[in-house]
């Protein structure tokens, strides 16, 4: 099967550093995708450099057979990317509501003049409301996103990605900050928005959700990739190990 | 290597400064002029200079003085006191002027005085009207009324020429507008008048719909109001707009054809004292007026008029002197009885001009004579 | 009857410090730059108002030909001014901005002449009267004017795709991208928009004095700054009622301590005062 997103021979310098080395990577569609590593591997900004907030000095980038390598982001985005921070950025002056309704009108953002003169967004509206119930949210559509829980507002980060309706969803550390129940639910749910055919690349540190819900594993280390495959085999992979796991493997294998 | 090139530079630097010298020691004398050519008074500067030009090209038609053309050296002190004094050293140190010239407003002037009595070289102010400027000592004259002159004039318009008592008074809050106001209060007793309420406004007004609206509701029977064209066309315009019907007396400040345009029909009637007679006889007055349209392509203004008589005062000045030596200048300076486009020129001991005031009014879109105040009593200058 | 006729005279004068002041703050919610060029376009309308009402003897068509193009021109004095330093420390476009603005005044005096230029058939002179007070049409229009083109804006910005695009990018141009939201076209239609406003205060208030002269953006440029710190910075519903509430100050102050403050300095008292009780402003800003 064609992949979907082919990410090759990312290699990106700040400064000094070398944060990423000649990273490549697959994903094929309808795949649910985790990545791991310890903190500082990479994981964030090889995520950023496919949604091109983040100039590499080297790579290739191509999302459904077409190289978007040299796009500015919100091409990408209207191509089918979209992606959730680890840090939760909403649009603080607004509603959930219109969090997600803007995303979900992002066919029409392109168009200048449609943008300014449309305002019957009632279709978006409906259609950004079923995303937030997607996500269990709903009671809160029509709150200010101050003072929102941050169980709430992580939910209200993936409604808005979905509402892209995207090829592919990027989440950046989705479970960072819930409690377990919070954690398990939303694992849940990206799950099953895969199992509905969504393509999924996933980093994150809770490796029990992690192992429960993804398919495939890949592991970054110190800006390289270091294992890529079944999620079993990649944990049991001595070098994985070795990397960063320690306690926290000897917990999650339990 | 280096060292003959510099020499080479020294010997031709040497060269041009000597031929500079016997080409000014040959030909002209230079009367030195600052206005504002840029910034925020940049009209008046540009009319002021137009009419100095004016004077300097019909002196040297006419032949030059004493065999000798002149020549005007401008500078730009864009009304900023901070630019006049620098000007000031330059004409002196650098251009080496006999004789200056302001076309400025009073505070550059104020500033450039000083310098000018120090170096002992004369200086005129050609309507800056600020007192301290001829305070500066016997080397600065000044050709156009002090303010407080003028002021006066304008309490006997109204109390006794109009026969109005209860006034309101607008002024401008700066040197020009101060200075008039203090002259209006002082003969405000001797003429009957009665300041129902005194407003200052800023030189960077122009919508004055506050002010209209009390100056309505104190209902007096005249207006004297101080400005320039750019702040008394919005001013009188609005006030005419809001229904206050009654004569509104301003002074030179508004004498430009730039005032009329502004206010439109609003300016019909209002009368201002100042020194530029549109109505004149008098041939060098006549003259000028003429001359000037044709050369600027727009009417003359009392600023032009001021400036044209301040250079042709200097140029008379150094053919009775027959030199360009500082002492003997001033003397002639001092000694000065001209007829110019302003009036008849003569100087006090203090360097004060005497000489009466015009009162023009707007008639179907233009200045015309109105009335002329001619008190010696009433419009003798301070003489120290 | 007086104070009602000095508070009314108050908002007029404020909806023209409004119809300039949004647009500051419009550019400051948006690159936090203090776009001090933008009383240059203010000047640059009122020039064009003139010269094509002269030309045409239309003034609506003279509003929106120099509204069109001043809007233009602030495009461009964000693509050649301000977009090549934007990760430049604050102070450079300020700087940047500051010497475009005097540059403009300049070759308005170069171009135009220092005198100023008055308008052949002045229109909207005739007056109504109004709650028993003589307005003239132009204050009216004005204030009309201000309002519907204000209350538009609130509009767009709260009910159209391009509002809500627009509100996104001043929150987080960058996550705003990651929406499909082309940043730099959100500034070029908030410079478009901002500029074109203020051409049309400029229009106005060369109506209300008959007068453009190449200074005429010099109050404003620094008087609109301290109406957007005032309001809060970024915050145009501030800034409206900034606006408003200066006019109003100015107005009775301007008269009842006209002799010992002059306008600026009533208006930057208050503004002291004010901040000293709220420093962030009226209301919060960005």
């Amino acid at each position: 099967m064609k992949p979907l997103l082919e990410v090759k021979n990312v290699t990106v310098r700040f400064g000094g550093v070398l944060a990423l080395d000649d990273v490549s990577l697959e994903v094929r569609p309808g795949e649910f995708l985790s990545m791991i590593g310890p903190n500082g591997a990479g994981k964030t900004t090889l995520m950023r450099v496919v949604t091109g907030t983040v100039k590499p000095v080297s790579a290739r980038i191509r999302l459904d057979g077409r190289d978007i390598t040299m796009l500015p982001t919100h091409q990408r985005a209207r191509l089918g990317l979209a992606l959730t921070h680890q840090i939760v950025r909403p649009f603080r002056s607004m509603t959930l509501l219109d969090n997600v309704t803007l995303a979900a009108g992002h066919h029409r953002i392109g168009r200048v003049i449609r943008a300014l003169t449309a305002v019957d967004r009632s279709a978006e509206r409906e259609q950004a409301r079923k995303y937030l119930e997607l996500v269990g949210i709903a009671e809160a559509a029509e709150k200010s996103v101050l003072g929102r829980p941050l169980g709430v507002v992580k939910r209200l980060e993936v409604a808005r990605a979905l509402a892209l309706e995207p090829k592919v969803l990027l989440l950046d550390e989705p479970l960072a900050g819930l409690n377990t129940a919070e954690a398990a639910r939303l694992a849940d749910t990206v799950a099953e928005i895969n199992r509905g055919g969504l393509t999924v690349v996933m980093i994150e540190h809770n490796l029990g959700e992690v192992l429960r819900v993804s398919r495939r594993l890949a592991v970054l280390d110190n800006g390289r990739k270091i294992a890529d495959g079944d999620p079993g085999a990649v944990m049991r992979d001595p070098a994985v190990r070795a990397a960063y796991l320690g306690k926290e493997y000897q917990d999650a294998a339990a | 290597m280096m060292r003959k090139l510099g020499t080479i530079v020294l010997l031709v630097g040497a060269l041009a400064f000597t031929l500079a010298g016997a080409a000014a020691a040959a030909g002209t004398i230079k009367i030195g002029f600052h206005a504002p050519q840029t910034g925020f008074a940049a009209s008046d500067g540009k009319s002021a200079t137009i009419g100095a030009e004016l004077a300097v090209e019909q002196i040297n038609a006419a032949g030059g003085i004493n065999g000798k053309m002149l020549e005007l050296v401008v500078y730009d002190d864009q009304a900023q006191p901070a630019q006049a004094i620098p000007i000031a050293n330059k004409l002196i140190g650098q251009d080496k002027v006999p004789i200056a010239v302001s076309g400025s407003y009073s505070a550059p002037t104020r500033s450039a005085a000083g310098v000018f009595q120090e170096s002992r070289v004369p200086y005129i102010s050609a309507y800056a009207i600020h007192p301290d400027i001829t305070r500066a000592g016997d080397y600065v004259f000044r050709t156009s009324f002090l303010g407080e002159i003028q002021g006066k004039a304008g309490a006997k318009l109204i109390g006794e020429l109009l026969g109005k008592k209860m006034v309101v008074m607008i002024t401008l809050q700066n040197d020009f507008g101060k200075a008039l106001a203090d002259g209006f209060k002082s003969m405000t007793r001797d003429f009957g008048i009665e300041i129902v309420n005194e407003y200052e406004y800023s030189i960077k007004d122009r919508q004055f719909g506050s002010l209209v609206a009390k100056v309505k509701a104190d209902d007096p029977e005249a207006i004297y109001a101080s400005g320039y064209y750019f702040t008394a066309g919005p001013l009188v315009s609005q006030l005419r707009a809001a229904g206050v019907a009654v004569p509104i007396i301003g002074q030179e400040g508004y004498d430009s054809q730039k005032f009329i345009e502004i206010a439109g029909k609003a300016a019909e009637g209002v009368i201002i004292t100042t020194s530029l007679d549109r109505d004149s006889d008098v041939p060098e007055t006549k003259n000028f007026i003429e001359a000037f349209e044709k050369k600027a392509g727009f009417k003359a203004d009392m600023v032009a008029a001021s400036a044209h008589t301040a250079v042709m005062v200097a140029a008379d000045a150094l053919k009775r002197a027959g030199s360009t030596d500082s002492e003997p200048l001033r003397k002639a300076l001092a000694e000065t009885h001209l007829k110019a486009s302003t009036g008849t020129i003569s100087f006090n001991a203090l360097g004060e001009v005497v000489k009466a005031v015009q009162n023009q009014v707007v008639k179907d879109g233009n200045w015309h004579r109105h009335s002329v105040i001619d008190d010696p009593g009433l419009l003798a200058p301070p003489d120290k | 009857m007086l104070f009602f006729e000095l508070f009314v005279q108050g908002l007029i004068h404020g909806s023209m410090y409004a119809m300039i002041a949004v647009g500051l703050t419009l550019v400051y919610g948006l690159l936090r730059i203090l776009h001090v060029a933008h009383a240059g376009l203010f000047a640059l309308g009122g020039y064009l108002g003139l010269l094509i009402t002269n030309a045409t003897g239309s003034l609506a068509l003279a509003m929106i030909t120099s509204a069109l193009i001043v809007g233009l021109g602030g495009m461009l004095v964000y693509r050649l001014c301000y977009q090549p330093i934007l990760d430049r420390p604050p102070y450079v476009p300020l700087i940047a901005s500051i010497g475009v603005f005097i540059a403009m005044e300049e070759v308005f005096r170069l171009v135009f002449g220092p005198y100023g230029l008055t308008y052949n058939h002045p229109h909207l002179q005739s007056q109504v009267t109004l709650l028993g007070l003589n307005l003239r049409g132009a204050e009216i229009g004005m204030v009309i004017t201000a309002m519907v083109l204000l209350g538009g804006l609130s509009y767009l910005a709260q009910n159209t795709r391009i509002g809500i695009a627009w509100r996104a990018t001043v929150d987080d141009p960058e996550i705003a991208e990651s929406f499909g939201i082309d940043a730099v076209k959100v500034r070029y239609l908030n410079f478009f928009i901002g500029s074109g406003l203020a051409a049309v205060g400029g229009i106005f208030i060369s109506l209300l004095s008959n007068l453009v002269e190449p200074t005429m953006g010099g109050v404003p440029a620094y008087k609109a700054l301290a109406i957007i710190v005032l309001g809060g910075l970024g915050n145009v519903k501030g800034t409206l009622v900034a606006s408003l509430a200066l006019g109003v100050v100015e107005a009775f102050g301007t008269i009842y301590i006209g002799s010992y403050l002059d306008r600026d300095a009533i208006a930057f008292a208050f503004l002291i005062a004010v901040l000293m009780i709220r420093p962030q402003g009226l209301f919060t800003g960005r």
